[in-house]
């Protein structure tokens, strides 16, 4: 972790103890001592498709953050059925690779993720979960979402 | 502290102009100035007004705040008739005017490698003389960016339809300085939109997001990492406002100037690469030990270019030597158009093996549905995911 990555990640822990905004657990954040990786958990809000429900995100720092976007994924015995997320976790949503920017936090990215469950109309995996889950890399931030070939 | 003042004295009564050289504290004030002139000329300090900068400088004005150097002069103007030159202009007004020279803005200064306060400085666009008037206040950065929009008289060549000509100059060093119109002071202390930091100097891109110079020069070096610099004509490739959803951009590139000299020459050589390869005119040299870019000339043109670095000689389509175009195994062209499609804005050959349909096109920035073949829009993001 660089100074300024710890900063920040200071900054925004003691932000969210003090806001504890709704819907997110945030009593055991911290799984590591350089505070590296945060466990959030996640409420489905009521009246929508995942109400009462608790899901686990896992956050991972690089030392370039918050210029580098976080790895963020789903972890535990939970995945949330959704048409954006895999079942192994993984979250193709827009604000987590092209879209990032270093004035989005943790507590931005968690809403984000709030208000892509609170929004979807059925329960179920992506169409190409099958085939994504057993062939990408094991770090979210490293698929491509979109795809360009350079060489052509 | 005493320091000597070059003054160029005009005076329109009796035709004559000469210099003189002051030495005067730099703490006194323009009427205190204009009473040392008089004890030297014996021309009333009243029949004399100063011009610095392409205006009349209040009386109150501090010498200090001027920012001179040594080279610098001031003009003292006596009107050709009796009546004194003063405007009529209340005192607050003419104090508030003399401010805008005073340094209140930020250049990038070469010789000092850093953002530093600058001095905005006039002269003449036709004999480059520092003995101006302008007929009207500068408004905004583009009145002094832009040629040909502020007019003048000037003392020296006195031709009609004359224009400003502004320059910026480090406060520091004094040396010529690009002005960097999306820095500014923090007067309000206000936070980082990136690390909540309270710093006094800040980047905003005129939509009052602020971010601290050390987190833009970060963001900068981070997009430059992968080159995520978006396509924005007439801007070039540059960099949206770090504030979420905000679509302000740099609008000029002396801004990048902050990552430093090699990430700075860097960028240049990835931006004129990616602007050739969208240009039509445009082409990179298909020799391996080259790759020098650069423009083929669209008259008398047989489809063959030369690289005017290494002299290869090539088909522009198919980049081979000896064409290969004609020859009807073009397995090579046959396979990229069956296996892409072409972004909707920059006609860029796109390939999709796999992921979901929202293409983000790493050439020109636009986001596209793979199905549709159109810009993303809002019915993509729900049913054309795979």
């Amino acid at each position: 972790m660089s100074d300024a990555a710890t900063r920040r990640l200071m900054k925004e822990l003691a932000q969210l103890k003090n806001e504890n905004p709704e819907g997110l657990l945030i009593d055991n954040a911290i799984t590591s001592s350089d505070l590296k990786q945060w466990k959030i958990g996640v409420v489905g809000a009521e009246g929508t498709l995942y109400a009462g429900e608790v899901f686990t995100l896992q956050f991972t720092f690089g030392p370039q953050y918050p210029f580098n976007s976080p790895e963020v994924m789903f972890v535990g015995d939970t995945i949330p059925a959704h048409p954006h997320i895999y079942s192994n976790g993984h979250i193709c949503l827009s604000i987590l690779s092209d879209d990032w920017t270093p004035a989005l936090s943790v507590q931005s990215v968690c809403l984000s993720i709030l208000s892509m469950l609170s929004s979807s109309k059925e329960k179920k995996h992506p169409m190409d979960d099958a085939i994504y889950v057993r062939t990408c890399n094991k770090n979210p931030s490293k698929t491509r979402w979109w795809f360009h070939d350079d060489s052509v | 502290m005493s320091d000597a003042v070059t003054i160029i004295l005009q005076d329109r009564k009796t035709g004559q102009r000469r210099n003189l050289s002051i030495k005067v504290n730099k703490e006194v004030n323009i009427a205190e100035l204009a009473k040392n002139v008089e004890r030297l000329t014996q021309i009333p300090s009243d029949e004399l007004e100063v011009v610095f900068c392409g205006k009349k400088l209040s009386k109150s004005t501090v010498m200090k705040d001027l920012s001179l150097t040594p080279a610098t002069q001031l003009m003292f103007l006596r009107s050709n008739n009796n009546s004194k030159l003063s405007t009529k202009a209340p005192i607050e007004q003419r104090l508030q005017t003399d401010s805008s020279i005073l340094g209140s803005f930020y250049v990038w200064c070469k010789t000092c490698d850093g953002v530093k306060r600058g001095k905005l400085r006039v002269y003449c666009q036709n004999c480059s003389s520092t003995s101006v008037l302008v007929k009207s206040e500068p408004q905004n950065w583009i009145d002094v960016l832009k040629s040909k929009r502020i007019p003048v008289t000037c003392e020296d060549c006195c031709l009609p339809d004359l224009f400003a000509e502004f320059k910026f100059k480090c406060l520091t060093c004094n040396d010529l300085a690009a002005a960097l119109t999306h820095v500014r002071g923090n007067w309000q202390l206000e936070e980082c939109c990136v690390c909540d930091g309270k710093e006094k100097i800040v980047f905003d891109l005129g939509c009052n997001h602020i971010s601290c110079q050390d987190c833009f020069k970060d963001y900068l070096l981070s997009t430059l990492d992968n080159f995520n610099f978006i396509n924005k004509p007439p801007y070039g490739f540059t960099i949206s406002c770090p504030y979420p959803g905000c679509n302000r951009v740099v609008q000029d590139v002396h801004h990048f100037h902050l990552m430093g000299q090699s990430s700075y020459s860097d960028y240049q050589r990835k931006a004129t690469e990616r602007l050739i390869a969208i240009d039509d005119e445009g082409v990179t040299c298909p020799n391996v030990s080259c790759g020098q870019s650069f423009f083929w000339e669209p008259y008398d043109d047989d489809g063959r270019s030369q690289c005017p670095d290494c002299f290869y000689t090539f088909c522009r389509k198919c980049t081979e030597k000896d064409c290969v175009c004609q020859s009807d195994d073009d397995l090579t062209r046959t396979t990229i158009d069956a296996t892409t499609r072409r972004c909707p804005n920059c006609n860029v050959a796109t390939e999709r093996n796999g992921g979901c349909s929202h293409i983000h096109c790493t050439s020109c920035g636009l986001d596209w549905c793979f199905k549709c073949v159109t810009e993303w829009k809002e019915e993509c993001q729900w049913d054309h995911w795979f």
